[in-house]
């Protein structure tokens, strides 16, 4: 809960079949701007950023990468709930929800 | 898997005539197909297939960098061209800014994994600075080219 706690680290495997390609990208750059924390993904010792697209894409995880989800801030928990839900959607989001 | 080895050389515009979305991804796809790398029969399929990919969501990825691209069984492995616009095309980007360098990619569907290497070959130059303004700055396709080749000996073990 804010200053002090310690980061958030989940593991999250990509299912998307095509890899972490540009459009699921797309989606988890707009839904990790909806929080105030720092979210990284890490990968083959790769960190990056969860708002930069070029951070995302020098990643060049395929099908089944098993990577480490990090959040750390006041709503990191959201943060990690929520990212790691579209992991387990493929990033396919409802527009719909969107909005929330 | 380095640039010069998916971007085809004469398919390259060193200075887009199109000012609109689909005119610059239509001129490019023209360009591959005038390079051979795209038959003149899957050219409007390609185009197609390139813009319904946009409507998903834009590949104007920030920087003023776009890199629209499809999967198509027209090539039988990762081709691509590389244009620059002098004035800028509005490509609805993430950031909300025009776009002056375009990457545009036509993979074969059954082989993703090119697909994601040469985005990340990509990304990995076009987030340098430098690399945007010299592209900018190429006044022909072989000056280009020699960006391209430039960039790809700076690599080690890509």
């Amino acid at each position: 809960m804010g200053e002090g706690s310690e980061p958030i680290r989940r593991q999250v495997t990509l299912t998307v079949e095509q890899g972490l390609h540009l459009t699921p990208i797309s989606v988890l750059v707009r839904h990790a701007g909806k929080f105030s924390c720092r979210i990284t993904l890490t990968f083959d010792g790769r960190v990056a950023d969860a708002r930069s697209v070029y951070d995302l894409m020098l990643l060049g995880a395929p099908c089944g990468s098993i990577m480490t989800l990090e959040t750390d801030g006041s709503d990191a928990e959201a943060a990690a709930d929520h990212i790691e839900k579209l992991f387990l959607e493929e990033f396919q989001v409802p527009p719909a929800a969107e909005n929330t | 898997m380095k640039l010069t080895e998916f971007v085809i050389r004469q398919a390259i515009v060193p200075s887009l005539k199109g000012g609109s979305k689909e005119d610059v991804i239509r001129e490019l796809v023209g360009s591959l197909k005038a390079a051979g790398a795209v038959s003149e029969e899957d050219e409007d399929a390609v185009v197609a297939a390139i813009l319904k990919r946009e409507e998903l969501g834009s590949t104007g990825i920030g920087n003023g960098v776009a890199v629209p691209h499809t999967k198509h069984p027209s090539v039988d492995k990762l081709s691509a061209t590389v244009a620059v616009s002098q004035t800028g095309v509005d490509f609805s980007s993430l950031d909300g800014e025009d776009v002056f360098i375009l990457f545009l990619l036509v993979s074969p569907p059954d082989r993703p994994g090119d697909h994601l290497r040469g985005l990340e070959n990509i990304s990995r130059h076009l987030r340098s600075q430098d690399f945007c303004s010299f592209l900018k700055q190429a006044r022909n396709a072989d000056e280009v080219w020699d960006l391209l080749q430039e960039a790809d000996s700076g690599e080690s073990g890509a």
